[in-house]
């Protein structure tokens, strides 16, 4: 079994734009870092903008996916951030805590954070270390079903019988489950080692080194939460009348499904945000919200190939036109169970079969990368000659496979299964055509709604099924362990030994050069091995009106262009 | 009266029993359930999704959980939605059913003072252009997709003459004055519905116009108005009726189209989003309130039969 992002993910808590180089090509005046040019700001500074859907919840414990991370990373602060050159900073920290300033103790296993002066909720009353150890525990809250969870098993939970939270590592890869597992989850949070020594200061006892830890600490599930608003008012406590956060802004208003708006909070420890508020409307159609921005009514939207086709064709429109690397990567995961993929040769010339370039240039009109490896451009770690070995192969691939027994591709037979959008289908609906023209074999494709589709994939009735992962977090420590043996997006049971050792091995060492070098190593392994081969690097296509300045977009924002750091936003000149 | 309305009600009950049922067995046949659907993106271990199912009671045997459903039913409990974080389906429903409604009916009111109209003026002028032209149009009108449609409304009052914002849909219902964010919508919705009252019209007028009645009155050298809309239209008005129920009832329980593009806030999304995530709560709710719709438009419609033609009796 393998959890696999499904390829049209609206609610994936990672973007799925396109990888460009690292060169951020922006738009004239729109967008970039901050100008030294003063900017006259206009006297109505709401900004208008759209979420693809409905966030699934506004709990920092629990979120997932990326639209509510949208609104989450506006309201929250926590104790560190992401700066705009994807290094850790201080937020609500005093500052970022190293060996040398003794935030981090010599074994690398404890951390403290002093917080600065005079911190408030969103509703004035005082912000507390306390409420960062609330936030930990609840993460922890057996059947809390959280995902996210599991990046924190490095919090030490020291029992009788050893940490519970390596515990439950172990479990994992030794495949137990059901109440078992569930059992030993539950001895994770009364046994968690994170302590408030007294209102401002708060520390952090770790199980194991790791050196992406200050990473971690600057997403959502480590914001602080007010336990008290939530012991009052049960699961509803995140409706706008009872949310109480952190942030640059807080919730002021949430129908449904239609909008949210979030207004500037006067509480907010950081400088004051210009914008007085962010107006967020739901729709999820690309030709809707299109035309809106057309229209006057949003100022900033996304696009999807449709509108990319249209907006290259539009003077005035490609002038607003922004592009940028997404931190994404999406492909072809293959299921090892299935006996014709067994042999690493299938696998190696299937990899083989197909044109990335013609798909990301002619399928996808451009809005995508062609992608050879699995870490995307931008990330440490990455290379981009791990897969050359797959670029204009097909004669490569042919012979594999006709030393592996499919003379010709004859006898191997393929079965893609798919999530039923328009993407997905033109997707496989081009492998199809790519692997039955090149290499000769046969290929079916079945169409699921999602659920179905999971259900499906979970009960291994497939041969291929594409899917992705998009950066939680910048660091390669986010996406190898992925493919180890137990790991969270294993599909087909793929083990290696030898890459597992790597990865762990990385997640040890303490020197950067070397740790990224040994992830390198790992990838290497992994794009040989071809249990997944990649297809394409995400990007974002954006139109972004001249009117918003100060937008600071980043690879590591949730749904909307700039949306990390909207507190910076300043409008000027809206007509 | 109070008899036929009593076996008419304990018929609904014993149809909507039956209803219940059908779904409730198909909802869980159908592969996938609704904590799977949050997997695609990223991993929930397998425990978690169990203890999920176990605390919702999903591993009792299906009629266990359907006899427990229903004694929920009695009390006025639909559940709770899995998607939405534990809110209670009745809220959820009625919440998004009020804009439905109104938008429904003032999408029947374009329907019935679009389409009626239309079908008296074509069978009024029988083969000629004014009859052929309305034919036209209402073939048009119901051939067209949804969503053409819509985009092609949005075209042209909002963004070529500017008269409404394409983002208004969202605030549609807040109060009074977001009504007319709702004309769009409505007339979208309707067209389809205005087809098909008007060629109904146009038929049943026909047919009454043949007539020795209508002869009678045109000899008696009754106005036009006395003779179409008095006495033609009133007597072709069972078979326009009829069909006008079930029409509202599609109206009112919405489009999911129609809210997609508009941003409309309705209840006829929940009906689809609900099977994709397979919300089994609300799957139930929208699928009996869809069910209660129409029965108590069937009802309305017969209840009526009686004041159009005196000659109708309820048994």
């Amino acid at each position: 079994m393998g959890a696999l992002a499904a390829l049209m993910l609206v609610s994936a808590a990672c973007r799925s734009g396109d990888d460009t180089s690292d060169v951020t090509e922006t738009a004239t005046g729109a967008a970039g870092t901050a100008t030294p040019v003063a900017v006259v700001p206009d006297a109505v500074q709401v900004l208008r903008v759209n979420l693809p859907g409905e966030p699934q919840t506004l709990d920092p414990q629990r979120a997932t996916d990326s639209v509510s991370n949208t609104i989450l990373q506006n309201i929250y602060s926590g104790l560190l951030r992401i700066s705009p050159d994807l290094a850790v900073e201080a937020d609500l920290a005093t500052e970022v805590p190293t060996v040398e300033n003794g935030g981090i103790s010599e074994d690398g296993l404890t951390y403290t954070f002093h917080l600065r002066d005079g911190l408030k909720w969103s509703d004035g009353s005082p912000l507390v270390a306390q409420s960062f150890v609330d936030a930990a525990k609840r993460l922890f809250e057996p059947g809390a079903a959280s995902y996210y969870a599991d990046f924190y098993r490095v919090l030490a939970a020291p029992g009788p019988d050893g940490d519970a939270n390596l515990g439950v590592r172990v479990a994992r890869r030794e495949g137990v489950t059901g109440e078992d597992l569930l059992a030993r989850e539950a001895l994770v949070g009364p046994a968690l080692q994170v302590e408030a020594p007294d209102d401002r200061t708060v520390v952090f006892h770790l199980n194991t080194r790791t050196p992406v830890f200050l990473q971690l600490l600057s997403l959502w599930p480590m914001y602080p939460v007010r336990q008290d608003v939530i012991d009052a008012n049960g699961a509803l406590w995140t409706e706008a009348g009872t949310h109480i956060s952190n942030g640059p802004f807080r919730l002021e208003a949430w129908d449904h499904g239609q909008r949210i708006e979030i207004v500037r909070n006067e509480h907010w420890h950081g400088a004051a945000p210009t914008l007085t508020s962010v107006q967020f409307s739901m729709i999820g159609d690309a030709a809707v919200t299109f035309l809106a921005y057309r229209n006057g009514e949003l100022d900033i939207t996304t696009l999807g190939a449709a509108e990319l086709v249209q907006v290259r064709d539009d003077v005035p429109l490609r002038e607003e036109f922004i592009a940028y690397a997404q931190l994404s990567t999406v492909g072809i995961y293959f299921n090892l169970a299935d006996p014709m993929l067994e042999d690493v040769r299938v696998r190696q010339a299937l990899a083989g079969g197909f044109d990335r370039q013609e798909y990301a240039e002619i399928v996808r009109e451009g809005a995508v990368l062609p992608a050879y490896g699995w870490v995307p451009p931008g990330m440490p770690g990455h290379d981009p000659e791990v897969g050359a070995r797959y670029r204009d192969a097909v004669e490569a691939s042919r012979a594999l496979l006709a030393d592996a027994g499919f003379p010709d591709g004859a006898g191997l037979t393929v079965t893609i299964l798919s999530v039923d959008t328009s993407t997905s289908n033109v997707t496989t609906q081009w492998l199809q055509q790519q692997w039955q023209e090149n290499l000769g074999i046969t290929v079916n494709v079945v169409n699921r709604d999602t659920a179905t589709y999971v259900a499906e994939r979970t009960a291994g009735n497939y041969s291929v099924v594409i899917g992705g992962w998009g950066a939680d977090y910048p660091d390669p420590q986010n996406w190898l362990p992925l493919f180890q043996a137990g790991g969270a997006f294993n599909s087909g049971d793929y083990r290696s030994d030898a890459f597992d050792r790597l990865v762990d091995e990385a997640a040890l060492e303490l020197d950067n050069d070397r740790r990224i070098q040994t992830y390198m190593e790992a990838q290497r392994v992994l794009i040989d091995d071809a249990p997944f081969t990649p297809l394409y690097y995400g990007r974002r296509n954006a139109l972004v009106k001249p009117w918003v300045t100060g937008l600071l977009p980043s690879s590591m924002e949730g749904e909307i262009p700039g949306d990390l750091y909207f507190d910076r936003v300043v409008l000027s000149g809206r007509p | 009266m109070a008899i036929y309305l009593a076996r008419r009600l304990t018929w609904t009950v014993v149809t909507l029993l039956a209803l219940a049922a059908v779904t409730f067995l198909l909802m869980h046949r159908v592969p996938g359930g609704p904590f799977d659907v949050a997997t695609v993106d990223r991993p929930v271990s397998a425990a978690v999704i169990e203890a999920q199912h176990v605390y919702y009671g999903l591993d009792d045997p299906i009629p266990r959980q359907f006899v427990r459903y229903l004694g929920h039913l009695a009390r006025g409990d639909l559940g709770v939605s899995f998607s939405q974080q534990g809110q209670p389906v009745t809220d959820l429903m009625l919440d998004k059913a009020v804009p439905s409604f109104i938008l429904g009916v003032m999408a029947f009111g374009f329907v019935v003072a679009g389409g009626v109209p239309l079908g008296v003026l074509a069978a009024s002028r029988r083969g000629s252009v004014l009859d052929a032209g309305a034919l036209t149009v209402a073939t048009a009108l119901a051939a067209v997709p949804g969503f053409v449609l819509a985009f092609g409304l949005l075209l042209v009052f909002s963004v070529w003459l500017g008269w409404t914002d394409i983002l208004a849909g969202a605030r549609f219902g807040e109060n009074l004055g977001s009504l007319r964010s709702g004309i769009l919508p409505a007339v979208a919705l309707g067209a389809p519905g205005m087809a098909i009252v008007s060629r109904i019209t146009r038929a049943s007028m026909l047919d009454v116009l043949e007539q020795d009645y209508i002869r009678t009155a045109r000899a008696k050298g009754l106005g036009w108005r006395a003779v179409y809309v008095r006495h033609a239209l009133r007597n072709a008005l069972v078979p326009i009726v009829t069909i006008l129920g079930p029409v509202f009832a599609s109206l009112i329980t919405g489009s999911i189209i129609i809210e997609a593009i508009f941003g409309v806030p309705g209840i006829g999304s929940m009906f689809i989003t609900s099977v994709a995530a397979r919300d089994y709560g609300v799957i139930m709710g929208t699928t009996l309130f869809y069910g209660v719709v129409i029965m108590l438009a069937n009802l309305a419609v017969d209840l009526v039969y009686p004041l159009i033609d005196p000659r109708v009796t309820l048994r």
